[in-house]
């Protein structure tokens, strides 16, 4: 049950960045946001290119999640 | 893009700021642009390439979607991938001192059992049994006869068993030290494809998104659907958000046994199983400064079912003992039940059996990134982790690092690097000396223990009018040693690979503002006249700088009897005379083609159009066997051809118009990019199919039209001559297509603002195939002979079609054509057409 353990110290973590984060984020005006709003900064700028290499990681690696959108299938072999 | 606008304006003058309201500008928060539906509709096509090293795996993806805006909360996604895979694969491992008998594994039970004889008929086993049969004699001395007092010198069954028992060990028990190494088998896998269209919606509800999306994937062997939800949620003034997603994805497993038409045949029993996968995930995203972005996801997947490949096998060593497959090979009349009185696993060959992975797996999920822009560079950094662990007991840490740099002239450049390591699975081994207890078993490398380092580049330039293009490259490197604290599966996997990759974006958005009323103007110009949806290259656009994507599918069924000429032909006048003087064995009894086109056209000048238009084609025939056919030549069920076919390019000449008239000239090369090397069996270099089966012509081609139309009032009409000429008089297999000239008049009628009919008429004429294949080819149906093809045909087409000239959808067209045969006068041996269906979409802009 070791993974299991592992989860649990992993939430502790994932709290604590939080309330950091949260705390840190309150002061970004709305004219502040511009380097936000670049396509670079977006979380993924380029979905197609996602898409296609999260196909090949899912394929080729037994790790899945994390890397956005749904699908399906297997195309795999 | 807008918003960046809107952001500069109000650096100019703070003072304003207050008075404009969050909502109403759409402040960019988290995702800056997902939080409002697309302004105009967006387009997206991709290739990408992926290469395994030497003759392993290679796989072609090509991807399209569409984003359409409805209303204003609304926005409504299509997306179609179509992949074909090809290339050898690992089918198991073991250790290298393996004898041949025993590796030779075939996964068809017939043959597993042929290959279970030599353990005792083959010279091989008789030499070893000798050996061991003088050494109980000398042993056993007299006892080792019945009764040899009384002259009988029939040797006791329990010695004669001991014997043979002692042979198949000397097979099977062969020694394996801790030294030894692995060698991994590998099996040639057929071409296969895999469609997956996707439909879905977004709904925005101010700081709420709600996404839902269904689709489905589908392969020879594993189709599944699946449906996903995801609720997005900004607050604190949009600097932090929460997300929320639930997907569901059913697959349905199978594989038809023995000997099956085309696909995996020889793959041994019947498989028809199940999966199901529920997944949940769960998102935070902040704003950490006005440079610094930061997610936070976690997610839990639940499989169950089905989890194993069928077309994995493992080596265990004492599954079934030497006793055990004595029993086997004594019994006389062996079928596939017998072995399961020794083994619950499947046999595919002398101790090698499928893999069994458990029926459930748990998966979890961690992963953050943080996007940090450096304003003095205009670059951004991505860091991602991710953390993943599973009930199979696989741990995995995946690093990636992406620095995103721009550079003048609209360009991106993107250096990445990732690294992944991951742990074994707990019933992962290259191969096992002895049973497990809980009966998993795999040997899977990609349930190993191991490492991966990629590193590449992507490079992207944005066009001006929203377009935008992108290309990339990566190489990946996978090896046992690279696995992290290097306790990795050692060496027989390793291999590497590469992805490229290459995409258009067309966002119309960005166009919209820049160009202001433009596309009323346009659709002006288009209203009513466009023609049929089967004609090719039959309008041009407006004005310098329009352009257009277009979408264009073609159905074909050829269906029902065997024509010769005008008239059905007997299948006795079919084997007799339809292949060139042979017998014929074999007859198509149903030919299906899908046809999907993509479409780019631009006008530099007013009165040049250029268009690209690349095509994917999929085609299935159903073969029968003629009456009284030689078994070893013919060939019956269904076989597959598809993938890329030819692309085309021309150049659209304006060379009259006066509103009422216009009249242009297209000039069209079309270049091989089709392959013709499609076979019966999918497997490379193996017995070729048909003429007509084949994906490209083999030759570059010429394609001149001409093309009339005219509209007055509600009516519209027009007329086309078109050729194809083939440029080279052979292809690369020893053979060219007919050359073929059409021509076409139609008329149509408006019946509403945007919607109109039109009736066709259209003759085509096509010479038969010069030369022939210079080899591979069974020459056992009509299909496999150069002079059954081609012909004369009448046909007359019935289409519809809508285009809006204002409202959401104006700029869209969309049309439809039914083909229907009047007079077909085929050369030779022909299956006859039953029509064709072409729907064709376009959106100018």
């Amino acid at each position: 049950m070791l993974w299991y353990v592992g989860i649990k110290r992993t939430c502790l973590v994932l709290f604590m960045l939080l309330s950091a984060v949260l705390q840190a984020g309150c002061s970004v005006a709305p004219w502040e946001r511009g380097n936000l709003a670049k396509t670079q900064m977006l979380i993924v700028p380029n979905p197609n290119r996602t898409a296609l290499r999260r196909h090949v990681f899912d394929s080729k690696e037994s790790s899945q999640g994390g890397m956005g959108a749904a699908g399906g299938g297997c195309g795999c072999n | 893009m807008q918003q960046e606008v809107v952001v500069a304006v109000i650096k100019k003058g703070k003072k304003t700021l207050a008075a404009l309201s969050c909502a109403a500008m759409g402040l960019p928060g988290i995702q800056a642009k997902a939080a409002v539906p697309v302004a105009e509709p967006e387009s997206n096509v991709q290739y990408g390439y992926y290469r395994e090293q030497g003759d392993r795996m290679q796989a072609e993806v090509y991807h399209a979607d569409f984003i359409l805006p409805f209303a204003d909360r609304v926005e409504f996604t299509f997306s179609a991938d179509f992949d074909t895979y090809v290339g050898a694969t690992p089918l198991y491992s073991a250790p290298d001192s393996v004898p041949d008998i025993v590796s030779a594994a075939s996964a068809e039970f017939e043959a597993a059992w042929h290959m279970a004889s030599p353990l005792l008929f083959s010279d091989e086993s008789t030499s070893i049994e000798n050996t061991i049969t003088q050494e109980i004699v000398l042993r056993e001395g007299f006892n080792y006869f019945v009764d040899p007092f009384n002259g009988d010198f029939n040797v006791k069954p329990e010695f004669k068993k001991e014997g043979k028992v002692r042979t198949i060990e000397e097979f099977i028990g062969f020694s394996v030290d801790e030294t030894a190494t692995t060698k991994q088998v590998k099996a040639e896998q057929p071409r296969e494809s895999r469609n997956m269209p996707i439909l879905g919606a977004n709904l925005y509800l101010g700081p709420v998104t709600l996404g839902l999306s269904g689709g489905f994937s589908n392969e020879p062997d594993f189709n599944s659907a699946f449906g996903s939800s995801n609720l997005s949620w900004e607050f604190n003034n949009k600097l932090s958000a929460i997300s929320l997603g639930y997907s569901l994805t059913s697959n349905e497993i199978t594989r038809s046994g023995g000997h099956g038409s085309g696909h995996h045949s020889g793959f041994g029993e019947v498989l028809d199983e199940t999966s199901t996968f529920n997944s949940f995930t769960g998102g935070f995203s902040q704003v950490l400064s006005k440079n610094t972005l930061l997610q936070l996801n976690a997610g839990y997947t639940a499989q169950r079912g089905y989890l194993s490949n069928p077309y994995k096998f493992v080596y265990v060593r004492g599954e079934v003992t030497a006793d055990e497959y004595y029993n086997l090979l004594e019994e006389t009349q062996l079928d596939d039940g017998d072995w399961a009185k020794y083994t619950d696993l499947e046999v595919v060959g002398i101790d090698v059996f499928r893999e069994v992975r458990p029926e459930d797996r748990d998966q979890w999920f961690f992963a953050t990134q943080l996007n940090q822009h450096i304003p003095a560079l205009d670059a951004s950094v991505h860091f991602n982790y991710r953390y993943y662990t599973d009930s199979w007991k696989i741990r995995s840490h995946t690093f990636e690092l992406d620095w995103y740099q721009s550079l003048p002239f609209g360009m991106t450049v993107t250096p990445h690097v990732r690294y992944y390591s991951q742990s074994s699975a707990e019933f992962f081994g290259p191969y096992f000396l002895a049973p497990r207890e809980d009966g998993h078993y795999s040997s899977d490398y990609r349930l190993s223990s191991y490492g991966k380092v990629s590193s590449g580049l992507s490079v992207s330039k944005q066009f001006a009018k929203g377009v935008r293009l992108d290309a990339g490259f990566e190489y990946y490197i996978h090896k046992g040693s690279l696995k992290m604290g290097g306790d990795g599966v050692g060496d027989y996997a390793d291999i590497t690979s590469y992805l490229l990759n290459a995409s258009l974006n067309v966002n119309l958005s960005s166009l919209s503002s820049s160009m202001g009323d433009h596309k009323g103007h346009d659709m002006q110009a288009h209203h009513g006249a466009h023609p049929p949806a089967g004609v090719m290259a039959g309008h041009m656009l407006g004005k310098a700088g329009d352009m257009m994507v277009g979408y264009q599918y073609m159905y074909v069924d050829k269906a029902g009897d065997t024509v010769r000429g005008a008239y059905n032909a007997s299948d006795e006048s079919i084997v007799n005379n339809a292949c060139a003087g042979k017998v014929c064995n074999s007859k198509a009894r149903e030919m299906i083609m899908h046809m999907h086109m993509f479409n780019f056209m631009y006008a530099p000048t007013d009165w040049l159009n250029l268009m690209l238009m690349p095509k994917i084609i999929s085609m299935e025939m159903d073969m029968e066997i003629l009456p009284g056919a030689d078994p070893d030549e013919a060939h019956e069920g269904a076989h597959l051809s598809e993938g890329l076919g030819d692309t085309l390019m021309m150049g659209l000449f304006k060379l009259y118009d006066n509103h009422t008239h216009h009249l242009h000239l297209g000039v069209g090369v079309s270049a091989p990019t089709g392959n013709i090397d499609a076979t019966l069996s999918g497997l490379e270099d193996t017995d070729l199919q048909g003429y007509g089966m084949q994906l490209g012509s083999g030759t570059w081609d010429l394609k001149p039209s001409l093309t009339y139309t005219g509209q007055a009032n509600s009516w519209s009409w027009g007329a086309q001559a078109n050729a194809t000429k083939r440029l080279q008089h052979r292809n690369k297999d020893g053979y060219a297509l007919g050359d073929e000239i059409q021509g076409s008049v139609w008329g149509g009628y408006s019946f509403l603002s945007w919607l109109s009919g039109s009736v066709r008429g259209i003759y085509t004429a096509q010479g038969s195939i010069r030369g022939e294949y210079d080899g591979g080819s069974l020459l056992s149906a009509p299909t496999d002979f150069p002079e059954n093809y081609g012909g004369e045909f009448w046909d007359v087409g019935i289409g519809m079609s809508v285009s809006p000239s204002s409202g959401n959808l104006a700029g869209n067209s969309f049309s439809v054509e039914w083909l229907q045969p009047v007079k077909h006068d085929y050369n030779g041996y022909q299956l006859e057409q039953d029509g064709s269906l072409s729907v064709r979409w376009g959106y100018a802009f």
